[in-house]
């Protein structure tokens, strides 16, 4: 089967191409155009990112017809395909809107089957992709299930059960901010800049971990819930306290190595309290925040460690962030599971809930 | 008047305090530098309103809307909007989007953080502007007008 898959819920614009046989990925292709305007702005600005969208998704498109046939003829690429999916929700419904409409344009101009995906979905089965070189961890008959996927991003933090491919049950989620907002807001108040992960990370490399302690909410409470939103109080009032010291070599990237394990600590903690609660055999690491480095190993770790039975799979690097290919990914599994959906019946949902 | 909360059980008072005077049609403001305590104010301000579900930053999406309790009928509030103009550069940008139409439902409660990011919402006469500074240790000072 082959899908073009479009991806415009948040500030990249991006594009896929993915053939999957015997349910294997045999061909890979993506074009992502990631809107560097907004790191002048510190954030995501929906007007604008609509008009980039709207200006940069049928040249990626050409580009990645190019790619795949030689040459950006969108009749030619048409004819080869089989279905079309983008993301209908959730994020920004001005973004939304621009992929979505033109994967059900040309859903219906090619005569092509077409299905409405969710972002989270997508996130999760970007496990599913292969890197640069080599093959894909997961593939249509790894036996994985039951499965959490912890899917933690700029506008997300869920943990997730899945019974099967499709089936979602939503454990937890955040009650404020979301993990990589926490990280973007204590960037902003450390002074550094967007995304703030990266930057907190990068900084983090030279500090003390266990410099600081920052409070880690929920972190024993009996649910799944998380709570991001008091972490950033702390920052500023810890920065506040310590003006003093914001020349000291060590100071900042003590507080950025001390942020981030607060934040990562509660990630954890959940994901593996939900992976033994639910007896399941896989854990599936997905979004934004994935390619935290802090984040990877010490989940990898504390698995090891809690539930050693249980499979760690974290997705590549490159397809942590918003892409497209994991639309594609996630339409092959539903294409498998459902019918596809009617083009002119789809419209965009802005808070598209998964597994409630 | 300046007022001083000095804990968590303060900030719930004053939110319970706000919202029993609001009915639908109102919009609130809210001004402060992050951590200030915006959230906390709209956590509290909502469950006062018989919001049941969870408050989440509309942050990424800018608002998300919530069903008030059933007893707040009789105030005309029906649903609680809860938006976020932190990332907005131009306010144009939300007008565009038909945010005019969302704030100015008769049944709706609107509260927006970073409301200075918006200026004409001072045009509006069912809006209130709320300012959220730091005070002492963690004292946080809230100014109304």
């Amino acid at each position: 089967m082959r899908i073009l898959g479009i991806e415009s819920s948040c500030d990249d614009s991006a594009v896929a191409y993915l053939e999957v046989k015997r349910g294997k990925v045999a061909r890979l292709e993506y074009v992502v155009a990631s809107q560097v305007i907004h790191e002048k702005y510190g954030g995501v600005v929906p007007e604008v990112a609509a008009r980039e969208h709207s200006a940069k998704i049928p040249p990626i498109l050409d580009a990645l017809a190019e790619k795949v046939i030689g040459k950006p003829d969108g009749r030619a690429f048409g004819e080869i395909v089989d279905a079309v999916a983008a993301t209908a929700g959730p994020g920004l419904v001005t973004s939304l809107r621009v992929g979505l409409d033109t994967g059900r344009a040309l859903a219906a101009a090619w005569d092509k089957d077409f299905y409405a995906i969710n972002h989270i979905e997508g996130h999760i089965y970007s496990n599913w992709l292969p890197g640069e070189k080599g093959k894909a961890k997961l593939d249509e008959s790894s036996d994985i299930f039951p499965a959490i996927a912890l899917v933690v991003s700029g506008g997300h933090t869920e943990l997730l059960l899945m019974k099967g491919h499709g089936q979602y049950k939503l454990l937890g989620a955040t009650a404020d901010d979301a993990a990589g907002e926490a990280f973007d807001k204590s960037a902003k108040l450390m002074g550094l800049g967007y995304p703030g992960g990266p930057a907190i990370s990068n900084l983090a490399k030279g500090g003390d971990p266990s410099a600081y302690d920052f409070p880690r909410p929920l972190l024993n409470s009996d649910d799944l819930r998380f709570s991001f939103s008091g972490l950033k109080t702390a920052v500023r009032y810890f920065l506040r306290d310590n003006e003093d010291r914001f020349d000291e070599k060590k100071f900042l990237p003590d507080v950025a190595a001390s942020t981030e394990q607060a934040i990562v600590d509660v990630l954890v903690a959940k994901a593996v309290s939900a992976a033994k609660k639910n007896g399941v055999r896989t854990v599936l690491l997905a979004g934004g925040v994935a390619a935290n480095p802090k984040l990877r190993a010490t989940l990898a770790a504390e698995l090891k460690k809690h539930v050693p039975k249980v499979r760690f799979v974290e997705p590549e690097l490159v397809h942590c962030t918003d892409n497209a290919g994991m639309i594609a990914m996630a339409a092959y599994h539903q294409s498998q599971l459902r019918k596809p959906d009617d083009w002119r019946k789809i419209e965009a949902d802005p808070l598209w809930e998964l597994g409630r | 008047m300046p007022i001083t909360i000095k804990t968590i059980d303060d900030m719930k008072e004053y939110a319970r305090k706000i919202a029993v005077d609001l009915h639908g049609g109102d919009i609130i403001g809210l001004v402060g530098e992050l951590g200030a305590g915006k959230t906390t104010f709209t956590q509290f301000l909502a469950e006062a309103l018989g919001v049941t579900k969870d408050i989440k930053s509309p942050t990424f999406i800018l608002f998300r809307e919530y069903a008030a309790g059933p007893d707040l009928r009789v105030r005309g509030i029906l649903k609680l909007v809860h938006a976020d103009a932190y990332r907005i550069e131009d306010e144009d940008e939300l007008w565009s989007i038909g945010f005019d139409d969302i704030i100015t439902e008769p049944d709706t409660v609107t509260v927006i953080e970073w409301a200075d990011k918006l200026p004409s919402m001072r045009d509006y006469s069912t809006y209130r502007e709320f300012k959220f500074g730091f005070g002492e240790g963690e004292e946080r000072v809230i100014s109304c007008g």
